[in-house]
């Protein structure tokens, strides 16, 4: 995300500050306030992210008592197996349509709210319901919305005279992980609305006022000059819903448990199933790091991303 | 939000206006639709739903649903574990961020880049890869099947987000308002607690937002570190009802009501907050 | 178990150590050098006082506490798990039920995570094997011998207690697979004489499907209901024993054995006998939905008796069953279904109150009381199953006559193996077209699983 690396220069060009009273006794206060968080980070995040990384290097499982240096083979393994393979697949799909539909949903209605009057205000407090909810909540909605028999969704195509369309959303192949996704969508689109709800207060209005003097018409406004001032809110936006999207297990966990026939399921349960079904602790770790490996390459995209237009922030 | 109502209308402007009032309520419709759904669910009888379905608006309502699954369930338990959870885990989470914020923006070590560049970054591992290792360190200590886990592992990650948006916060700071103290006599203890915590108010109220959302509804952490239904969160133990509970439709929903609860409301209370505990690393002020 | 134990801590605190010195060379100061030592025996106590626990052994005459865990779902068999519990006189029993399907990758995480109840539920065959094979279990040659299960119980069920030559698991109930029917709904069809050949069968169908009801309810949400079909399809064409080669991985899932199962199979869903969408329904939805006449039969062992007599259904008049119809007369009758039974882990902390216990669990009362709670068949021979209803005293007669018991699929085969096998007959509910590629996937994985 923007956020990691921009404190750190700020940190090492003012490295002199600070030096009021004498050193040593500075630096005791540093131990008091830093040592014992850190060493609980340390402890519970950092060190079991290098032990993950060296199980991936073995053949170890949860119910044997020794385990065994394999080399690459778990990865090569994971990037050869068909699963795996497909599990990645999912991950990313589910990524990229993440990072497209809650946010241009989510930016179109914050657009359209951002005028609306009083009454409005309170519908806007209402609609931040659903990001309170706990994904575990949500997927219960939704299973019952995408009933075969009584659900919200077949009922009301019943009514709109769409029968035909009529399913089993969730236990069908062909239309089970978009379900999901629609579940996921669902309350994301809420959490970018209200992100870029935020955002646009920052925009100045003296700035959308003379650009619609000079004429733009309102899109041209919004595209040429709205659009960018987000820039910032955007990269939050989506460095959020990215990892959100590339962690995501509680929902699926909780809609589908990746089933029918393992066609939802993403990298986060591939990696709980070869954990604690197949109790291979090497071959899990292994599936975790290459999950750590995309996390990495799309929030370090989309902080390039994000930082090349940073000017107009800063 | 509403500041350009005094703006003079013209006639597409209220035209505008109309457009947003219906994309407005069709959103409304997509999102309250549910959420009241559920509600309304947990109101009618398991016998009616089985009758008319989940979706029908019916009449009858009755709370008989809340006092079964209050009396079938361990729901007092599950309630109690969760609070256990996440009391202390925001707590520890934003103590300890403040606590490394404010050194690293104010007392600025050395190696402090090092130690924001390791906190932060903890961002971006997945918990998938914590589970595997911390599965086994919390087996060799025994602690698998209490609360424990969950207390440790998410005070440990929440570190990453308090760590950076209290850093952000303290840079905004003068650092006279340090000095000054220091040279009325305070330690740096002192100059913490009394002059900075005060400040930092509506941040550590962001986060404590941020934290308790996070962590209340968390569900995977207590799914792989317990298996006995004393140490279940609610949020695991909605998922149990689901499994216990199936054709109660009506009971199911009470639980998940009654799991929701707590964070909807401190979230219609705080809801400002919480957008600022989001947006605070990037966006500042 | 320990010594790795110990290798992991050190190296974890060691990864501290490291980390922290790092810092302190980032700095070239001795302050930070002193935060090492500071913290350095915090995290070792920390680590300590979780390290000694257990060990805390009852009195020799009332055997203290029992942990027992199980994945026995219906009223009538928890209620019974606790009448039979509460005759127990040598200590206590603290039960925690688990969710069947939430059970299966729930025990193997608390053995795992070496947390697991002193006794638990298991299913004998291929299960209980891989977790016997991981030294997960202890043998309770104390049971066998103390309620003499080697002469009290049939010699089949016996064998499916014995692992390695040494008893593991105590056989609690074992269950028949049939079509359980509704006789209103078959009546209304004019189905008079209950199939007993597979023309039979197809006739009935028709019959059914004609009144608007579908002849087929399945739920195979869990997968695992579907294997019935598999199981059965195979075992009256090809026999039990192509069937235990294919389980064991001598034969290949694209035999022409196979294939021709799967055909009939296929015929049978484009008929439009199954129900739709089996896949988004559970087995006791498909139970539900033949109780209320939306469906006529299910393809289901014999516990389904014991969740609608809790739904106040009454055998024979309520709900029936007849034996899955012959297909090839020259081939043999199989019985199939799974055994539930107790197994004790290796890391129990009560290992006697659990043989105690599992000692009571083998009396034939219990026994009984539990077959009538649950819906299932008694192991103990000396059970009084004159009191059992006349559906189960029935499938206790059709298991009697068989020329041989199988265990359904998912015990047949090990679990790696099952994990696609599973898979398999879901996707076949969900499109049976192309099921030539859905053998060639599972046998390509059932290779790769069993070499393992």
């Amino acid at each position: 995300m923007s956020w990691s690396t921009e404190p750190v220069t700020t940190s090492s060009s003012e490295k002199t500050g600070g030096g009021l009273t004498n050193v040593n006794s500075t630096n005791r206060w540093v131990v008091i306030f830093i040592g014992p968080p850190l060493l609980l980070f340390l402890a519970i995040v950092a060190v079991p992210t290098v032990m993950a990384l060296r199980l991936s290097f073995t053949d170890a499982h949860l119910l044997s008592d020794s385990s065994n240096w394999v080399g690459l083979e778990n990865f090569r393994d994971a990037l050869g197996n068909e699963h795996v393979r497909k599990s990645i697949r999912i991950t990313l799909v589910w990524t990229v349509f993440g990072a497209i539909v809650p946010p241009v949903v989510g930016l179109g209605i914050a657009t359209t709210l951002q005028n609306t009057s009083r009454f409005a205000t309170f519908m806007k407090s209402a609609l931040f319901v659903p990001i309170a909810l706990s994904l575990v909540v949500v997927g219960q909605v939704w299973i019952w919305i995408y009933q075969p028999g009584d659900g919200l969704l077949n009922e009301v195509l019943g009514v709109v005279g769409l029968e035909t369309l009529e399913r089993a959303w969730l236990a069908d192949r062909s239309t089970a992980l978009w379900a999901v996704f629609i579940a996921w969508a669902w309350q994301q689109t809420v959490l970018a609305m209200i992100l870029f709800l935020a955002g646009l207060t920052t925009v100045p209005d003296e700035l959308v006022e003379a650009a619609r003097v000079d004429g733009a018409t309102r899109f041209q406004v919004f595209a040429r000059v709205v659009v960018p001032l987000l820039r910032p809110v955007t990269t939050v936006v989506l460095s959020l819903i990215a990892i959100n999207s590339l962690r995501n297990f509680d929902l699926v966990f909780a809609m589908t448990s990746g089933g029918p026939v393992r066609e939802t399921e993403t990298v986060p349960l591939l990696v709980h199933r070869v954990l604690f079904r197949e109790l291979e602790q090497g071959r899990a770790s292994a599936i975790s790091m290459i999950l750590f490996a995309m996390t990495l390459v799309v929030v370090g995209g989309l902080t390039w991303w994000g930082r090349r237009g940073s000017y107009v922030n800063d | 939000m509403s500041m350009t109502e005094s703006a003079p209308r013209t006639e597409p402007g209220v035209l505008r206006r109309r457009a947003g009032l219906i994309v407005l309520v069709i959103f409304v419709g997509v999102y309250l639709v549910p959420v009241l759904g559920v509600v309304l669910t947990s109101l009618k009888t398991n016998a009616e739903i089985a009758e008319r379905g989940i979706w029908a608006p019916t009449g009858n309502l009755t709370l008989d649903n809340y006092f079964e699954v209050w009396r079938k369930a361990n729901t007092s338990r599950y309630l109690i574990n969760s609070i256990q959870v996440t009391l202390p885990a925001v707590v520890i989470s934003i103590a300890g961020g403040t606590a490394i914020g404010y050194a690293l923006a104010k007392l600025r070590p050395c190696g402090g880049a090092v130690i924001q560049l390791v906190v932060v970054a903890g961002l971006f591992v997945p918990p998938q890869v914590l589970l595997v290792p911390l599965f086994t360190i919390f087996s060799d200590a025994g602690l698998l099947n209490t609360l424990w886990p969950m207390i440790l592992v998410h005070s440990a990650v929440g570190l990453s987000i308090t760590t950076l948006v209290m850093r952000n916060f303290f840079d905004q700071i003068p650092d006279t308002l340090r000095s000054a103290a220091i040279i009325d006599g305070a330690n740096e203890g002192q100059v913490f607690l009394r002059v900075m915590l005060p400040l930092a108010r509506p941040a550590l109220a962001a986060l404590a937002t941020l934290q308790f959302t996070f962590i209340w509804n968390d569900f995977l952490y207590p799914l792989v570190f317990t298996t006995g239904d004393d140490v279940r969160t609610v949020m695991l133990g909605l998922l149990a009802v689901q499994g216990q509970f199936t054709v109660a439709f009506g009971t199911q929903a009470a639980l998940a009501v009654i799991a929701s609860v707590p964070t909807v409301l401190i979230f219609i209370v705080f809801q400002q907050h919480f957008v600022r505990g989001l947006l605070a690393g990037a966006v500042k002020g | 178990m320990k010594k790795v134990k110990t290798k992991r801590r050190s190296w974890l605190w060691l990864s501290v150590f490291v980390a922290l010195a790092l810092l302190a060379a980032a700095c070239g100061d001795d302050s930070d050098d002193t935060s090492t030592d500071a913290d350095g025996p915090t995290t070792d106590a920390d680590a300590a006082s979780g390290e000694d626990d257990a060990n805390a052994d009852g009195e020799a005459e009332n055997l203290g506490n029992v942990e027992v865990g199980h994945y026995f779902g219906s009223d009538l068999g928890q209620q019974a798990i606790l009448d039979i519990n509460s005759t127990f006189t040598n200590g206590s029993v603290a039960i925690s039920p688990i969710e069947h399907e939430a059970f299966k990758d729930q025990i193997l995480i608390a053995l795992a995570g070496g947390e697991p109840p002193d006794v638990f539920s298991y299913w004998a065959g291929a299960r209980t094997a891989s977790v016997q094979r991981n030294d997960q279990l202890q043998p309770i040659d104390a049971v066998f011998d103390g309620a003499d299960v080697w002469n009290n119980f049939p010699q089949a069920l016996v064998d499916a207690g014995v692992y390695d030559g040494d008893p593991y698991l105590l056989p609690f109930g074992f269950h028949y697979v049939a079509f359980f029917f509704n006789p209103q709904v078959l009546a209304d069809a004019g189905v008079t004489d209950l199939p007993t050949t597979y023309e039979d069968l197809l006739t009935a169908a028709d019959q059914i499907a004609e009144t608007g009801v579908k002849p087929f309810a399945l739920g195979s949400m869990n997968r695992w209901p579907a294997q019935f079909w598999f199981d059965f399809l195979l075992l009256r064409t090809a026999g039990p024993d192509y069937r235990a080669q294919l389980m064991s991985g001598e034969a290949s899932y694209e035999d022409t054995e196979v294939t021709d199962a799967l055909e009939l199979w296929k015929e049978m869903f484009d008929a439009g006998y199954f129900v739709d969408d089996a896949n988004a329904f559970t087995w006791s939805d498909a139970a539900d939905s033949v109780a209320n006449g939306e469906a006529a039969m299910t393809l289901m062992g014999t516990w389904i008796t014991g969740y609608w007599d809790g739904n106040g259904l009454t055998p024979v008049d309520d709900y029936d069953f007849f034996n899955f119809p012959v297909i090839d007369p020259a081939v043999e009758n199989a019985a199939l279904g799974p055994i539930d039974g107790w197994v004790v882990s290796a890391d129990a902390a009560n290992p006697e109150g659990a043989f105690a216990l599992l000692e009571h669990y083998a009396q034939p009362e219990n026994q009984l009381d539990w077959a009538i709670g649950q819906g299932a068949l008694p192991p103990n021979s000396n059970a009084d199953t004159s009191q059992l209803n006349p559906v189960m005293a029935k499938a206790l007669e059709q298991v009697n006559n068989a020329d041989s018991y199988s265990f359904n699929y998912d015990l047949a085969t090990p679990p790696a193996v099952a994990e696609f096998g599973l898979d398999m007959f879901q996707a076949f509910m969900d499109n049976p077209a192309g099921f030539a590629d859905l053998q060639s996937d599972t046998q390509a994985a059932a290779v790769e699983a069993f070499g393992n």
